[in-house]
């Protein structure tokens, strides 16, 4: 069996937020050590990276590695109905079978719902891409990037080069063009080895940026023509990343 | 052109009506206060005043089995315009004003309605009007035309209606939710226009939600119930291995549907062909399917989404979809179904196949009229298909 207690429930929203942006199943992989998942969406054009150490949480318990598939929204309907001074904890039921939620508030309330026998994409490969550059931004300004972008076109082409992180589209109706310099307040660092461009849909990655809510900065990893990968750090040691495949000219 | 609203073409005598008027010589039959007949079955529920709409059913004044000709959409594809014209011109329209929850407890009429909705023969009428049928066509984008209508003041039914058992079950079932319903009945094999009526007058669903729906959003409700249902189904299929393309032209429709390798994703690329430069209208889904309403191509996006999806579904297969729909300048606005009826038929054949897209282009070439590669510019899910690439491919 394992059992953990999270004690910041909204956060745990947020996070089941950031899977259910890309997939409608999971399969979490619980050790004695960390909780994670990597799954990849339909389209296989996506993929999502969570890392939940065992410090995160405030009670831990595994006593052997297992693999649950859960359906998101099964998951997500129960924790909704916990409030931010719940304790919340979560747990397989070795004898009927199934996982559990309880919330301990003013009552003690339990949910028990079945685990999906099959889940495809269980623990996806993450795709090797070396990448050439790296900027950590503030979460808000990468976010506007994407929603600047959206007014004129589906695309937007990202761009590292040794001074600047630049967002760029075109569409029919003009242009967009986001610059942040190595000055600016929303860049906090820019390490680039190789100029790198290269172009991403944005209904995909305007769901990424969704994940903002986690943390107030973003690792964006970027290369020539290749993945793009963000990377969001959980408070308590955790992290979320995002992979997207790029799209051709 | 007013594809299909009342007097936008800007002419000042609409020329489908006079049309009508020239092809039918029922007003004599009508030239009274009460009628007799048949109804096909068939009701029609306005979406004019929600909550407070008007309700009734439709009867020609003959009587006969035949007449469920006259509601048969899937039937109709074969035929020539103004015949279906004259068919449905023959249909008339009672009308009760109700509000739409009165489904939950309904009064004499429209229970007296429900009761033809849920009929699968034809249902023998007696109607009372308060006032002489008078010709108001009402042409909808999505629903097929009608003509005569009047408000009534009696109903009569004259013997019961047939209905079936199936149908019976889920309609007296009122903790079976509406979508649930709808997929009980079209696994049953019940016709979608059955279906339809049943959903509309508020039949079906748990009992504190039942009610009374306008026909024209019914009908692509259906459309997507269904679809959705179907939809979830595929995913979990294989890709097809080639390119293919399914066609059909009829009634001054032109379907034509491609099919690409890859999972789900669907759009609908629409074009009215009345001038030298048709303006494209488009709706899109990726792989995990839309949430919100295809706002540019309506009802048409469902209707042509959930063939596709019977297709699929029977070939156990998933595949990116794109339909290119034109309208031509013979064509009246009979509704939405044509395109739904008109996809079934081209998809009923069996389809070319090709290696590459570029062939497979090369014959859409030849069946359409406006060159795909105009087409295709317009297309999200082609640019999609052709440039984004796969997170697998770099593993």
């Amino acid at each position: 069996m394992f059992s953990f207690m999270v004690d910041d429930v909204n956060l745990l929203k947020r996070v089941i937020d950031s899977l259910h942006i890309l997939v409608d199943e999971v399969s979490l992989k619980i050790t004695d050590e960390s909780v994670s998942t990597r799954c990849m969406d339909l389209s296989k054009v996506a993929l999502v990276e969570l890392y939940m150490p065992r410090e995160m949480f405030v009670k831990y318990e595994c006593d052997k590695e297992h693999i649950v598939g859960l359906n998101i929204l099964d998951l997500k309907s129960r924790v909704k109905r916990a409030s931010a001074n719940d304790e919340l904890t979560i747990s397989y039921n070795d004898e009927l079978k199934m996982m559990e939620i309880i919330i301990q508030g003013a009552s003690k309330r339990i949910f028990r719902f079945r685990t999906l026998t099959t889940v495809e994409g269980y623990l996806e490969r993450v795709p090797k891409v070396q990448f050439t550059a790296k900027a950590k931004l503030l979460s808000e300004t990468f976010t506007n990037m994407v929603l600047d972008s959206e007014i004129v076109s589906e695309e937007l082409i990202l761009k590292a080069t040794e001074k600047k992180f630049i967002a760029e589209a075109k569409g029919e109706s003009g242009e967009t063009i986001v610059e942040l310099e190595k000055e600016s307040e929303g860049l906090l660092e820019l390490n680039v080895q190789e100029e790198a461009t290269s172009r991403y849909k944005i209904d995909m990655l305007k769901n990424m940026v969704k994940g903002a809510k986690i943390s107030e900065t973003v690792d964006v990893y970027i290369s020539n023509n290749l993945p793009l990968k963000i990377e969001y750090v959980i408070p308590g040691g955790g992290k979320l990343a995002y992979y997207l495949a790029p799209i051709t000219a | 052109m007013c594809m299909g609203h009342r007097f936008l073409c800007g002419r000042s005598f609409c020329p489908i009506l006079l049309k009508a008027r020239l092809s039918l010589s029922i007003k004599k039959l009508l030239d009274a206060l009460e009628i007799q007949g048949s109804s096909p079955p068939s009701t029609f529920v306005g979406s004019w005043g929600y909550p407070k709409v008007t309700i009734g059913p439709l009867t020609p004044p003959i009587k006969g089995r035949e007449t469920c000709l006259m509601d048969s959409p899937e039937k109709w594809i074969h035929m020539a315009m103004d015949e279906i014209l004259r068919y449905r011109f023959m249909l008339v329209r009672g009308k009760i004003r109700v509000g739409v929850e009165e489904a939950r407890n309904p009064g004499r009429l429209v229970l007296s309605v429900q009761e033809i909705a849920m009929s699968t023969n034809p249902v023998d009428l007696e109607v009372d009007f308060k006032r002489k049928p008078s010709l108001k066509p009402v042409f909808s984008p999505r629903e097929a035309p009608m003509g005569f209508s009047a408000p009534i003041k009696r109903l009569f039914l004259e013997g019961n209606p047939k209905i079936q058992r199936k149908i019976d079950y889920v309609t007296s079932d009122v903790d079976l939710k509406a979508n649930e319903a709808v997929i009980n009945l079209y696994r049953a094999g019940f016709p979608q226009r059955q279906i339809m009526r049943i959903f509309s007058l508020g039949l079906i669903g748990l009992k504190s939600k039942r009610r009374i729906v306008p026909t024209e959003w019914s009908i692509t409700a259906v459309d997507d119930i269904i679809g959705k249902t179907l939809h979830r189904e595929i995913l979990g299929y294989p890709e097809i291995n080639h390119y293919l393309v399914f066609g059909c032209k009829a009634l001054g429709n032109n379907v034509q549907i491609l099919m690409m390798p890859s999972t789900w994703m669907f759009e609908v690329l629409e074009a009215w062909i009345l001038t030298t430069k048709p303006k494209i209208y488009t709706d899109y889904e990726y792989t995990r399917g839309r949430k919100n309403y295809a706002e540019n191509t309506a009802g048409a996006y469902y209707a042509v989404r959930l063939p596709v999806l019977e297709y699929l579904s029977m070939e156990r297969r998933q595949a990116a979809v794109i339909a290119f729909l034109e309208v031509y300048r013979e064509w009246v606005p009979l509704g939405v179904w044509r395109f739904r009826e008109i996809a079934r038929e081209a998809l009923k054949k069996k389809p070319l196949r090709f290696e590459t897209i570029k062939e497979a282009i090369r014959e859409l070439n030849k069946k359409l009229k406006i060159s795909p590669y105009f087409w295709l510019r317009k297309s999200e899910i082609y640019r999609s298909f052709t440039s984004q690439t796969k997170l697998t491919s770099f593993v």
